[in-house]
């Protein structure tokens, strides 16, 4: 049988800080998993023995990256996204990292995706030394583009002319360049 | 939703709900919400049970047990935001990323010379958030699955 590729992704949000414990955040991506290719016997079995013995409570932690580890024994390749990580409570990226860093041990292709604002770089370096990493900022393209599009959106063009235009066109990507 | 954050997602996305005008062969951002990746190639389509929809237009699972079982792995549901995402994103945005000698390096790597963890980092409103969309969904996985198989 062929291996598939698959990938998961959430983001992370400072107003879900409590819901986005890190049990929740490998539960979504299992669950991203089983709704693309079908649950997993084995996470069928739990969910049985935990509404059997726990009452149907959530699995821990450990329960739920076990689970992952199992289900990536299956794909040739899984890319992990986290937007956000900045987001997270401190002790939940805390795991988080930890349980990432836990399936890539036995998974080898797994890639992992990160993003996150630059006061978590000592965090994400101290646990994965050699990651990859790209600072990011919006390229003089990306910029104009950005800015043609909201000018062609505006929803009173009569109040615009042609040397208001040019002039926000000039001036605001120099700004953003000199900050 | 806070002052910061809320510009985090607003300063590169687009306030537009429409880009049907916009739409060029790969612009997977349609806002009628097709399958994602059939602009792109055919790939995905040919996997028999899997990429019909999103990865995040779950769940497939119809049997009652079945969704419970999701219900079960977790409350949260990304694909809410996933989606406002996907229609607040200008096509092309920080497509850079995926030019640059890091990100094929963490992609292609087999070797174990670098973690396979990549971080993109940068401060409230440059467009994280987008980046990581597009190759979520345009770029990474259906070159996997022609090169990975």
């Amino acid at each position: 049988m062929e291996k598939e590729v698959a990938v998961v992704g959430l983001y992370c949000d400072f107003h879900g800080r409590e819901e986005q414990s890190t049990t929740n955040m490998f539960g979504v991506m299992l669950k991203q998993l089983a709704s693309r290719g079908g649950i997993p016997e084995h996470t069928r079995e739990a969910f049985k023995k935990a509404k059997k013995e726990l009452g149907g409570r959530g699995l821990q932690l450990q329960g739920m990256v076990d689970m992952l580890k199992k289900t990536v024994k299956s794909l040739s390749r899984l890319f992990i996204c986290i937007d956000a990580l900045d987001e997270c409570t401190p002790k939940h990226r805390r795991d988080l990292v930890q349980s990432l860093r836990e399936i890539l041990r036995v998974s080898p292709g797994t890639r992992v995706f990160l993003t996150g604002r630059p006061h978590i770089d000592d965090e994400i370096v101290t646990c994965f030394s050699k990651t990859i990493r790209i600072p990011l900022s919006p390229t003089h393209g990306d910029i104009m583009s950005y800015l043609e599009m909201r000018l062609d959106s505006d929803t009173d063009p009569k109040a615009m002319d042609e040397e208001l235009r040019s002039e926000i066109m000039k001036t605001i990507p120099q700004k953003i360049s000199e900050t | 939703m806070s002052a910061q954050n809320q510009q985090d997602t607003g300063n590169l996305g687009s306030t537009s709900n429409d880009f049907s005008n916009n739409t060029g062969s790969n612009n997977i951002y349609g806002s009628h919400n097709k399958n994602i990746l059939s602009g792109n190639n055919n790939t995905w389509s040919n996997n028999e049970n899997s990429f019909n929809n999103s990865i995040f237009n779950f769940p497939a699972e119809t049997d009652d047990e079945g969704l419970q079982v999701l219900q079960w792995l977790s409350p949260l549901e990304p694909q809410k935001r996933h989606h406002s995402v996907g229609t607040d994103r200008l096509d092309g945005v920080g497509n850079w990323v995926l030019e640059t000698e890091e990100f094929r390096k963490w992609r292609d790597a087999e070797d174990g010379s670098v973690e396979h963890v990549l971080f993109c980092y940068g401060n409230p409103g440059v467009g994280k958030t987008y980046v990581r969309y597009e190759e979520l969904e345009s770029k990474i996985a259906p070159m996997w699955l022609t090169i990975g198989k």
